[in-house]
């Protein structure tokens, strides 16, 4: 028997591991402060059954039943009810175990109680309360393990499991390899770059400090050569070039950069919405599949993202944390504002093609756009295509990097919900952080 | 911190009214009928959805293959190491282009580790490390999810009394 049993939790609890057999892997009683009570502050104690699964698609299996009930029966409660919760939590063990002795401490009143329990009431309706069942699982577990994203661990295995245990004393953050990437595309006057027909005319892209830049030499008219660009003291940009024959040349060599180099951030301005998308319908126009290549994918929410690199979309950062108003939260924009540089600009028109050629009859001779601008100024063209890596990279550098990894080392989210969830949301992890601890046991 | 992150970043904040548990409710609306293998069955592992099982273990098979490429092989073994937290994901099996995701706190996860003893697999979370070294790493580590039900208090008894037929002499007094 149970010492700290209160009330019908052994009917439930046998219930349960009747109906879910093999789904759940076990109950646990803990005892947890009930923060809805109406005298909670006095700390009182309530027992709770904690189930556990194996994984999550169990998890889900029962909750999908026990969810609907327990919040039904919650509903359904009455003054009686609560009543007898405030007279349950008040009362001392004492005075307590007159009563939990009417149930169980008799062998035989239970077997009994049991007997005509099955009968004469449903196991069903003694749930009455579910908590904490919708929080996110990997959450869970970095909030029951400590784990949070910019901090140091040591880890030890033991038979394949390892052991993951907080540094406290270091603080100082490593440094992840970043690589800040854009892309320059054709488009046809006065539209959008259109996935189906426009093509990547250069890739400049960062890799601590260091610049590349790839070019398409099908669009560009010549080869470039190696250059700098430093807009500002202490933003330099060293550029070495690679002159690629075609497009899908230039996405292979991107990609073998990339998995060279192994960048563990990615920073991008829209990112999320422009680059990526496009890189990943011109790469698969080509055969290629990002995916298995960098590891970068839309998710449900149309994002790019990749399980081990983060990507920081810096126009993210701009939308929720720089300030900014709205009409100020373009590259250009932010960079004068943020890194104090007049950016070079260009009017997006003038890379328009110059004479769009779709030659229905002999489409494959003549269907690529051609711009005018990369074909008689390929080294202006390439100088604007760096600023706005250079741009990015030291926004990155030097406001989002520093935000979002401190904030990763108290909300225990992945970098890249950190930076696009709204605040709302940022808070009430926060919060969830700080209290489930307080009133819950670990996982194990 | 962001006045304009609610209406700009498509947030979920205490829009949905502030308590995760009434988020509870979000999730029965949309998580229903989104992946086929969610569906109530006491059975883990039937024909059907066997087969889903086996293509998300494909999944995870393909992801660590993608994590491999891109620098954090899976490390299960050795001495102590020493790493800076850089990303952390729940093992992850989504079928590609699907609408379910690692990501969503309110789409169900799919988080598994093949495990012998456990057909259907067990639920793990990926933790990718840095090195001072510059070297790279990630450990799974499995662990059990879980929530918490509370059942009625004793009282309980008071109000629905059990019939005098069958109980004993001693407890009649109580109701």
């Amino acid at each position: 028997m149970q010492p700290n049993q209160s009330g019908a939790e052994t009917t439930v609890e046998e219930w349960l591991t009747k109906k879910y057999e093999g789904i759940i892997s076990r109950i646990v009683r803990r005892r947890k402060e009930d923060l809805k009570l109406p005298n909670h502050l006095m700390g009182h104690q309530r027992l709770y059954l904690q189930l556990c699964f194996r994984n999550v698609s169990d998890l889900l299996t029962v909750r999908r039943d026990v969810a609907p009930l327990a919040i039904a029966n919650g509903a359904k409660r009455d003054a009686v009810d609560a009543y007898a919760e405030v007279v349950n939590a008040t009362t001392d063990a004492g005075t307590r175990i007159e009563i939990d002795g009417d149930f169980d401490d008799d062998q035989d009143a239970e077997t009994q109680g049991t007997a005509t329990g099955g009968r004469d009431r449903d196991p069903r309706d003694a749930i009455i309360d579910i908590r904490e069942y919708d929080v996110p699982y990997y959450l869970r577990v970095a909030i029951d393990n400590e784990m949070r994203v910019g901090l140091w661990y040591t880890i030890t295995f033991e038979a394949g499991q390892p052991t993951i245990k907080l540094l406290a004393e270091r603080v100082k953050r490593a440094d992840p390899v970043v690589m800040a990437f854009d892309i320059e595309t054709t488009k046809a006057p006065l539209k959008f770059p259109d996935q189906e027909i426009d093509q990547i005319m250069m890739i400049s892209y960062m890799i601590d400090g260091q610049g590349y830049l790839i070019t398409n030499r099908e669009i560009v008219g010549e080869d470039i050569e190696d250059f700098d660009y430093t807009p500002k003291d202490g933003y330099e940009g060293p550029f070495s070039i690679y002159n690629e024959l075609d497009e899908e040349a230039l996405i292979r060599r991107f990609f073998s950069h990339f998995q060279e180099v192994k960048p563990t951030v990615m920073a991008t301005f829209n990112g999320d919405f422009f680059d990526f998308p496009f890189l990943a319908a011109r790469a698969k126009s080509h055969g290629i599949d990002m995916y298995l290549e960098i590891g970068f994918q839309k998710d449900s929410e149309d994002e790019f993202k990749c399980r081990g690199c983060v990507h920081m979309d810096c126009f993210r950062w701009v939308k929720r944390d720089s300030y900014l108003p709205q009409g100020s939260q373009g590259l250009k924009a932010v960079t004068k504002a943020k890194l104090g540089y007049n950016p070079l600009e260009l009017d997006p028109e003038l890379m328009t093609p110059y004479v769009l050629i779709w030659c229905h009859l002999t489409p494959f001779l003549f269907s690529k756009p051609i711009s005018r601008y990369a074909m008689e100024q390929p080294q202006t063209l390439a100088q604007y295509s760096v600023s706005d890596a250079v741009a990015t990279y030291y926004l990155y550098m030097k406001y989002v990097h520093p935000f979002i990894f401190s904030l990763c080392n108290i909300i225990a989210l992945c970098p890249d919900e950190v930076l696009r969830k709204g605040s709302g949301t940022l808070c009430e992890t926060l919060l969830m952080v700080r209290i489930l601890p307080l009133h819950s046991g670990t996982c194990h | 911190m962001a006045r304009g992150g609610f209406g700009s970043s498509r947030s979920r904040g205490f829009r949905r009214g502030g308590s995760f548990r009434s988020r509870g409710g979000g999730y029965r609306g949309r998580g229903r009928g989104q992946s086929g293998s969610n569906a109530p069955t006491n059975v883990p592992a039937r024909d059907e959805e066997g087969n889903q099982l086996a293509e998300r273990f494909e999944q995870v098979r393909l992801s660590d293959e993608v994590d491999e490429k891109i620098g954090f092989p899976r490390v299960q073994e050795g001495p102590r190491k020493e790493g800076w937290l850089i990303n952390m994901h729940p093992v992850c099996a989504v079928a590609r282009g699907e609408l379910t995701c690692k990501h969503s706190p309110h789409t169900p996860q799919q988080t598994l580790v093949k495990d012998s003893e456990w057909p259907s697999g067990k639920a793990g979370v990926d933790y990718y490390f840095i090195e001072d070294d510059g070297g790279m790493f990630k450990v799974t580590y499995l662990c059990e999810p879980y929530f918490y039900i509370a059942a009625k208090v004793c009282l309980f008894a008071l109000r629905y009394p059990f019939s005098y037929a069958t109980k004993p002499e001693w407890r009649r007094d109580y109701s």
